[in-house]
């Protein structure tokens, strides 16, 4: 195994032609990473590629009509950021709810996606968002990026640059709902989120995405689409839980089983609904 | 691996050093500099024992390679407090006996001691969250949050140490 630094972006173009067969691991925050590296879980002959010296990836753009995030924005600085509290509630409340303060100062909102794990906290927040993620190849929609637990549909030498979250132009609520064994220091059994507008009761549009619930995270497009021009009310919601629980694939494993995450998932919502209709907003 | 060189500050001291990338930081502070006051648990990230203070914000060393130490600036247990003039928080752990075991006490103090760089007067809830990524696993956190109410208070009443 080896490793470079990266001084400059330009400097990702080169590694496409000087490394054609090693499998590359982008190191940013190293929250994963190093416990990867230390488990023996990555490859032998492996290149380390540490990115974690781009400046110029380490941003938050308010823009017109989006939010650009570069990648190796930490979540503690996505958490203290004004403009993502007022634009993006979920992703606020999920990244003060990642690891720990520790892990905050270090974990990377590019390193979350890049690790692929469908119980990386961010990620059913970015789903609901429609949020876009830049490489140096191109750019995706979020849910595309992934494939299988820990897989991307990202090529060997392909970076993750930044994340894109259009605004919405709708006065809209959003929310991250996390089951942990404790409230800090705690990887997700379940997680769950939403983000809805919401007018006299009336859904007008809703996005909903379930973390640790198959393999990738899920969107969950049916339940979604049954809630939206509907009324809230107890029959509805009802409906919907049923909807939600058939659209995700939780599984029984060392963390919780497969009947509390389902009942996690459908109460979050149901809490989700219950407390808009309240708002009345 | 090929080694690298390093240089970095710690407790106000400059140290080179030629490593291997991927060392964590926690071990070239207990193995090569032999500060030994950091501690190791999980070793992963998830207990907070190894937590130092790295360009000004709170890490598990245990996770930091040494590519990233390169430049840095970073605060270890040893560099809080004297040996005959306590930290306030540390006075306040003694007195509170906020100790049983010991071994995440280095990573609770750093964490305190972050956070009253940042909150000299924290609330009950603001301790509970600053202190949420160090486990104790024998006395339970009660007398810690208290010892960190008592050292803040001591400290803005002008106790204050390094």
């Amino acid at each position: 195994m080896d490793l470079i630094q990266l001084k400059t972006l330009s400097d990702l173009k080169n590694l496409k032609s000087s490394q054609p067969r090693q499998m590359i691991y982008f190191l940013a925050g190293g929250t994963d990473l190093m416990v990867q590296y230390k488990e023996d879980l990555l490859q032998k002959d492996a290149l380390l590629v540490d990115i974690s010296s781009l400046k110029e990836l380490n941003f938050i753009k308010e823009e017109n009509n989006r939010i650009r995030i570069g990648s190796l924005t930490t979540f503690t600085d996505i958490l203290k950021n004004k403009v993502i509290k007022r634009h993006c509630e979920a992703l606020t409340s999920c990244a003060g709810q990642i690891g720990s303060l520790q892990i905050q100062n270090r974990a990377t909102i590019g390193g979350n996606i890049a690790n692929a794990s469908p119980a990386g906290d961010s990620i059913p927040t970015l789903y609901v968002y429609r949020s876009m993620v830049k490489t140096n190849f191109g750019i995706y929609p979020v849910e595309k990026i992934f494939k299988g637990v820990k897989k991307t549909q990202l090529k060997k030498n392909e970076c993750i640059l930044e994340i894109i979250i259009p605004k919405s132009i709708e006065k809209h609520r959003s929310f991250f709902f996390k089951s942990g064994p404790r409230e800090a220091l705690a990887i997700s059994k379940a997680s769950l989120a939403l983000k809805l507008s919401v007018e006299k009761s009336i859904i007008k549009e809703i996005n909903i995405a379930a973390g640790a619930v198959g393999i990738t995270v899920i969107s969950c497009y049916k339940t979604g689409q049954y809630l939206t021009k509907k009324k809230i009310n107890k029959e509805i919601i009802e409906n919907a839980k049923r909807l939600i629980s058939q659209e995700i694939s939780p599984i029984d494993d060392f963390r919780s089983t497969a009947l509390f995450r389902s009942n996690f998932v459908e109460e979050s919502l149901s809490k989700a609904l219950q407390s808009v209709l309240k708002k009345k907003s | 691996m090929r080694s690298i060189k390093i240089q970095f500050t710690v407790n106000d001291k400059k140290y080179y050093l030629e490593t291997d990338p991927m060392r964590p930081l926690s071990r070239i502070l207990r193995d090569d500099l032999l500060l030994t006051g950091t501690k190791i648990g999980c070793d992963k990230g998830e207990c907070g024992a190894c937590t130092v203070i790295f360009n000004d914000r709170t890490v598990d060393s245990c996770l930091i390679p040494a590519v990233h130490v390169n430049k840095a600036s970073i605060i270890t247990i040893e560099g809080i407090g004297k040996k005959n003039e306590l930290h306030p928080i540390q006075e306040a752990f003694i007195e509170e006996g906020a100790i049983q075991c010991g071994f995440c006490t280095p990573g609770l103090i750093i964490s305190a001691y972050d956070l009253l760089q940042k909150n000299a007067d924290p609330s009950n809830d603001e301790i509970k969250d600053a202190l949420s990524g160090n486990l104790c696993r024998c006395t339970g956190y009660v007398k810690i949050i208290k010892a960190v109410k008592n050292g803040a208070r001591s400290a803005r009443s002008g106790r204050r140490g390094k």
